[in-house]
């Protein structure tokens, strides 16, 4: 990786590149040390899984840190584009293959397990 | 495929009249394929009535009737509709602002929320006195706990004569239940080390170290992660964004003594010396790490100063209350329904963090106490709950800010147990250095259990409040002048709780074992054997449809009988 020279050649890195993508969906996992030890792993490898199986091109899952709500780990956030983020509470390997199939697929939300108090960012 | 492209989010914590109607209203529009209606248990906004959010758009209907359906469904098909609300509870974020966010593994994603260019600014655009200068106008203080200005602890390190200087992060987060630091270093690494660049550019400083402790791998392995990445791209290193500025972060592993949190203990650890606190003066900022002029901030102080300079001091300056400014974040743990990581703005009541937030007492139960500053810290009364939290208004209670902390407590915690527990943490990291400390609290702890076990005597009132003054006064560093609060701020408020100890022997929460029996009422137990067939060491004897009875003397209190008995015939006294 070249390095940056100056601050506007570290502007200009920062604006070609951004939080998630514009063409995909990103289901962030709360993946600190809590999350972990809460089943995070088993959760992104569910949801890898399923994203597999269901030949899904348009959605990809990455780590972030701790969302804040240790009563109801894992977490996961979908950021759809262009749309505001659900956040689903308890993610399970089963929840989350219903996350693929009925949110990411059917364009459902998996009812009864949605997070759905309002936070900052 | 058929895909819903419209969802109907719907709060019925109130009832179902809302969403049925919705639901009615789209299968008679004929909408089942392309629009969701779905139940949820709340938004957590300030409205009236009922209340629906609709998606894609995000978008808010408050007050709904069930008449009102129709035109919510037909908005929400073409895809608009509602209007934002501001949500109920005020947190605003600095500190936690990419936490949860961004990928911490990411430098990319970092830089997407204007990473590095606060560092970039000041290295371009400003000296190193005006960097000073507009930390200091933000009123930012430390967040490890003391609450000293941040500002001018890098003015007087600036101010140090020397070749060689030290920019130190304080990452020894010890205080039980709390994992404030640990957050931060996990979701946003990259937030410290920029911070800490900037810090070294202000004081003159080409080095930093991050003493972290061990037990957090995975913040560890996140940094080590973030400094390559940061070198890669040239944030961090040689000639910083072509400036001529050099910075470099090494990380040092704490082996687990609290007492290292303490600033001149840990610059001893990373030399190598025993984990002992310094007689100050000298302070690190005059000479600190190799005896070199260093600057000690915590990691949630690091991780508030690049929004300093992205959003100007005198925006940060405009949150929080008169003398602390900013936000907080605190760890909310113990009998709370919404265990969790929040930022609150400073002046936040203890009422608002703790049932607005924090979703009340779990089981409905009532509150008794919040913990606040961990074994520095006191334990704050139901009387107390609408403080607004400041570093000042804490201090003025007893308690203290600490690193941030909120352990609450319910009508089943004994004030003198939890007196105890503290005593008993800091009777084990005290490192010994000090007298008062290191015998004074074994004294406090000694009479806390004699206490706590029924045997305590009533002249220990006063020895535990002399004896804890005394450590106050007369112990070199933090852990031993706060260490006494616990019992302190305990025996100010909860003073019925050790008197009932003393006096009657009981302990009115139920909480100390030693202090309660179980007994069986023989009207009404039946003789069913459930209690009995549940006793793990088997001391409940008794016929069937006969009278139980409980043997005292081998009885562990463990409470299982009272729980399993279908009669209501166990009690605890």
């Amino acid at each position: 990786m070249a390095k940056l020279g100056s601050l506007d050649e570290l502007k200009k890195y920062a604006a070609a590149r951004s939080v998630g993508r514009a063409d995909k969906t990103v289901l962030a996992v709360g993946a600190a040390t809590c999350g972990i030890a809460a089943g995070a792993k088993d959760t992104i490898k569910a949801l890898e899984d399923a994203i597999k199986a269901n030949g899904v091109s348009g959605a990809e899952v990455v780590e972030t840190g701790c969302l804040g709500f240790c009563y109801a780990e894992p977490l996961v956030e979908v950021r759809a584009p262009g749309a505001v983020p659900v956040r689903y509470a308890g993610v399970d390997a089963a929840l989350a293959r219903r996350i693929i199939k009925e949110h990411i697929i059917g364009g459902a939300v998996v009812e009864g397990a949605i997070l759905s108090k309002e936070v900052p960012r | 495929m058929a895909k819903i492209t419209s969802n109907i989010l719907v709060d019925v914590s109130g009832g179902k009249d809302v969403y049925n109607a919705l639901a009615k209203a789209v299968s008679a529009a004929g909408l089942g394929k392309s629009v969701q209606v779905a139940a949820v248990d709340g938004f957590g906004v300030k409205a009236e009535g009922a209340v629906v959010k609709v998606l894609p758009s995000g978008g808010y209907y408050t007050g709904v009737a069930p008449e009102d359906a129709d035109r919510i469904v037909q908005a929400a098909a073409s895809g608009e509709g509602g209007s934002p609300v501001p949500a109920y509870t005020t947190n605003v974020r600095v500190a936690l602002k990419n936490v949860g966010y961004i990928d911490p593994a990411s430098i990319d994603d970092y830089i997407a929320t204007r990473g590095y260019e606060a560092l970039g600014g000041c290295l371009t655009n400003n000296t190193p006195q005006d960097v000073i200068a507009a930390v200091k106008a933000s009123g930012l203080r430390g967040r490890g706990g003391a609450g000293f200005p941040t500002g001018l602890k890098w003015e007087f390190a600036g101010k140090s004569a020397g070749d060689k200087k030290y920019v130190i992060c304080n990452a020894d987060e010890g205080d039980p239940g709390a994992f404030m630091d640990r957050s931060v270093l996990e979701g946003d690494p990259h937030a410290v080390l920029e911070a800490m660049a900037i810090c070294g550019y202000a004081i003159g400083a080409d080095e930093g170290v991050i003493y972290c402790r061990a037990e957090y791998p995975l913040a560890v392995a996140r940094l080590e992660n973030a400094i390559n990445q940061a070198e890669a791209l040239g944030l961090l290193g040689d000639n910083i964004l072509g400036t001529g500025f050099s910075f470099k972060i090494s990380i040092n592993l704490g082996a687990g003594a609290f007492v290292c949190g303490e600033e001149t203990a840990l610059i001893n650890s990373i030399e190598g010396q025993r984990g002992e606190p310094r007689l100050k003066p000298p302070f690190p900022a005059a000479a600190g790490l190799w005896m070199k002029p260093s600057n000690v901030n915590n990691v949630e102080t690091y991780a508030c100063v690049r929004h300093i300079f992205l959003n100007g001091p005198e925006w940060f300056a405009g949150i929080g209350t008169e003398k602390s400014k900013g936000t907080k974040v605190f760890a909310l743990a113990g009998k709370i329904n919404n265990v969790g990581l929040i930022e609150v703005p400073m002046g936040t009541t203890l009422r608002e963090i703790i049932y607005d937030i924090g979703g009340g007492i779990r089981g409905g139960k009532q509150f008794k106490a919040i913990q606040t500053g961990g074994p520095s810290g006191g334990c704050i009364p139901a009387s107390l709950l609408d403080l607004p939290i400041d570093y000042e208004s804490l201090a003025s209670v007893g308690s203290m800010m600490g690193s941030g902390g909120l352990i609450v407590m319910d009508e089943d915690d004994c004030m003198v147990n939890i007196a105890r527990y503290y005593l008993d943490f800091t009777v084990e990291e005290s490192c010994g250095k000090c007298t008062p400390c290191r015998i004074g609290n074994m004294r406090l702890l000694e009479m806390l259990e004699e206490i706590t076990s029924g045997k305590g005597k009533p002249e220990y009132i006063n020895e535990l409040r002399e004896l804890g003054e005394v450590i106050k006064d007369a112990s070199l560093c933090g852990l031993g002048q706060t260490a006494p609060n616990p019992v302190l701020s305990t025996m100010h408020y909860f003073m019925d709780e050790y008197e009932a100890h003393i006096r009657d022997h009981k302990c009115p929460a139920g909480a100390c074992s030693a202090l309660l029996k179980y007994v069986i009422d023989p009207e009404k137990c039946t003789g069913c054997t459930l209690c009995a067939r549940n006793c793990p060491v088997d001391c409940i004897a008794g016929e069937r449809r006969k009278t139980h009875v409980i043997d005292q003397e081998r009885c562990i209190k463990c409470g299982t009988c009272m729980a399993k008995c279908r009669f209501g015939a166990i009690s605890r006294v």
